[in-house]
């Protein structure tokens, strides 16, 4: 078994490769990581009645979230306690119970078994209906919809677990203040050829690929009027969450601001072209943005990418009025596949015109068929195509970007005097791998018990 | 209006032809053949056991839902030569069958149903498959045809890799 503390060494800056591609690893992760954290499973929106269900995955297990009379929320393993067989075979729905297709065993949405097809005769009525039946996940919690489930019932609170995150998530992507979000119908799902954390790792931190990796996009970008036009004044930042023993999170392309004079502005603009209904939309969520977050003196009003350990990412663009919210979930297929899975989430309350615009604009960004995430795709194809070789192996990836600098950069009086490092987490330079370092910290932690 | 049977063979041309620019990366040829005010739809696959008491979606994600102004900004995304996904360009094979025209909505529209096939390979080695069906709506302009409206239907609910390529 891999030596994970010799392979991994986030606080000099080195990972091995040998990380992203050792089967042993993953089976490590699949123990120790899937089972430990805290992980998303959907979001309350889309199962809103009795017996409406969803299906996802914990690590490599699939599950059942479903809603049951009592209204409470559960999840189960998608496995029939008899052979193992699954007993739920649609992404989503409503059901009054789940039944196996092998030899008939019937749960109902809290999970009892309450149906064993011939009873008396086959197992002389000696059955204990009551321990058989579906395998629950201990653990299930909401933060302001968003569903989070996990099997260690020491797990800490998920208010702890998400920590200074929730703030930014409050500000930039459930915004109860303007009526919350909606997960809207669709999914997106597509293979990426890949290790998980590799995915995970850009999107906690990684701004460092944009003007290279997306060079093409930014180009015909640039050409457009109201691209340029919609530019966001101010310096983008980034912020590690948890740093520097918690756990860790972070956001990217954070915009603090005075007021929201300018997105306001912007969004009005932009709202016109969608009509009427639009521009009382974008007044009236301004309105109300203001009135619930004026008493503070600086306000992060732009965050592009985000990520949640161990495997949850959001992008959030300029997170406007006008923008719709990408939820993302990188499902480790194995140590060389990824299968992503993306949502689109919406202001609840806007009106129909601007969610749909919100979408076309997501989907034509950081989406499976957009401008952007098949780039990234490419990149990541090329390098895993070197991660098998043995020469690759001996050679660690580098992550020093900002090493020693975590809260000491040259410019950091600058930034104290604005008030931009009182926000929550450790705020830091655009450019910086403090994150991806503090994601491999965790990572280790987790893997190791050190 | 019932199917007019006798422009298969122009239906079928026009849908070979453009499967032919495509795979040969005349992407600015290729957007001649659609009008301007086209609408190209992908939406998403996914299994549902249907609630019978709920609403239908008011709006949803797909892949792409785009006009003829993104569809051409996609087209200068690849000429700028940065666009890593296609560099070296992907080696694509269109296959185009089961071409149905269903039925003739206006005086100069035709719909159009057909199957595809796409194989894909990046590298030398990486290889895709995309399967799927289009309804297509076409307009007869000058004497031609154009494509006013496709929708593509994927039929794999997980798709093999990031799409970079037109369907």
């Amino acid at each position: 078994m891999m030596d994970i503390k010799q392979f991994a060494q986030p606080e000099s800056g080195k990972i091995n490769p040998a990380v992203f591609s050792d089967y042993d690893v993953y089976e490590q992760e699949l123990e120790q990581v899937f089972t430990r954290c805290w992980l998303y499973v959907g979001h309350e929106s889309t199962v809103p009645n009795t017996g409406d269900y969803l299906l996802n995955y914990m690590g490599a297990d699939e599950v059942i979230v479903v809603r049951g009379p009592d209204t409470r929320l559960r999840v189960f393993l998608n496995k029939c306690r008899h052979r193992g067989n699954k007993v739920c075979f649609f992404d989503r729905g409503n059901a009054r119970s789940f039944t196996c297709t092998y030899h008939g065993w019937q749960y109902d949405t809290e999970g009892r078994l309450f149906g064993v097809p011939f009873y008396e005769d086959a197992y002389l009525s000696q059955l204990q209906r009551e321990v058989n039946g579906l395998v629950e996940v201990p653990m299930v919690a909401s933060y302001k919809g968003l569903i989070f489930a996990c099997w260690d019932p020491s797990v800490m609170p998920l208010d702890d677990y998400l920590g200074d995150m929730r703030y930014y998530l409050d500000h930039l992507v459930l915004h109860e203040e303007v009526g919350g979000i909606e997960i809207v119908a669709g999914k997106q799902r597509y293979m990426m050829p890949t290790n998980w954390k590799l995915l995970s790792d850009n999107f906690a931190s990684d701004n460092y690929h944009t003007p290279t990796s997306h060079a093409s996009a930014f180009k015909v970008y640039a050409e457009s009027e109201r691209m340029r036009r919609d530019r966001p004044s101010g310096e983008n930042f980034q912020v590690a969450v948890g740093y520097p023993s918690g756990v860790p999170h972070a956001y990217a392309g954070l915009r603090f601001l005075p007021t929201f004079d300018e997105a306001l502005e912007r969004d009005l603009r932009n709202a016109e072209e969608l009509g009427p209904e639009a521009v009382d939309w974008v007044k009236e969520r301004y309105h109300r943005a203001e009135l619930h977050w004026a008493d503070e003196p600086i306000t992060v009003q732009a965050g592009t990418n985000s990520h949640i350990f161990p495997n949850l990412s959001m992008i959030t663009a300029s997170a406007g009025a006008l923008e719709a919210r990408g939820i993302i979930q990188w499902h480790a297929k194995g140590p060389l596949l990824t299968e992503v899975w993306q949502w689109a989430a919406v202001d609840k309350e806007a009106p129909k015109v601007v969610k749909e615009a919100a979408i076309r604009k997501l989907m034509a960004g950081q989406s499976a068929a957009g401008m952007i995430a098949p780039d990234d795709s490419e990149n990541f194809e090329r390098s895993t195509d070197n991660l098998a070789s043995h020469m690759t192996k001996l050679q660690p990836f580098d992550y020093t970007m900002g090493l020693g600098f975590e809260s000491s950069h040259p410019r950091q009086a600058e930034w104290e005097a604005a008030g931009f490092t009182d926000m929550p987490g450790l705020i830091g330079p655009w450019m910086s791998e403090v994150s991806q370092r503090q994601y491999y910290r965790y990572w280790a932690h987790l893997l190791t018990g050190a | 209006m019932a199917a007019p049977l006798d422009l298969q063979p122009e239906v079928e041309r026009f849908l070979y032809y453009e499967a032919l620019l495509l795979d040969e990366g005349r992407f600015n040829e290729w957007l001649d053949l659609l009008t301007d005010d086209i609408r190209y739809l992908m939406p998403t696959a996914e299994s549902v056991q249907s609630n019978p008491d709920a609403a239908a979606p008011e709006v949803s994600l797909s892949y792409m839902d785009e006009g003829k102004e993104l569809l051409a900004l996609r087209v200068r995304q690849l000429d700028t030569g940065l666009r890593h996904v296609e560099v070296p360009a992907s080696l694509t094979r269109r296959l185009v069958t089961n071409v149905l025209i269903v039925d003739a909505p206006a005086d100069d529209e035709l719909n159009v149903a057909s199957n595809f096939l796409v194989f894909q390979i990046r590298h030398g080695r990486h290889e895709s498959q995309f399967s799927g069906t289009r309804r297509d709506r076409l307009r007869r302009v000058d004497g031609g045809w154009k494509l006013c409206e496709r929708t593509v239907l994927i039929t794999q609910p997980v798709l093999p890799r990031a799409v970079s390529i037109f369907f």
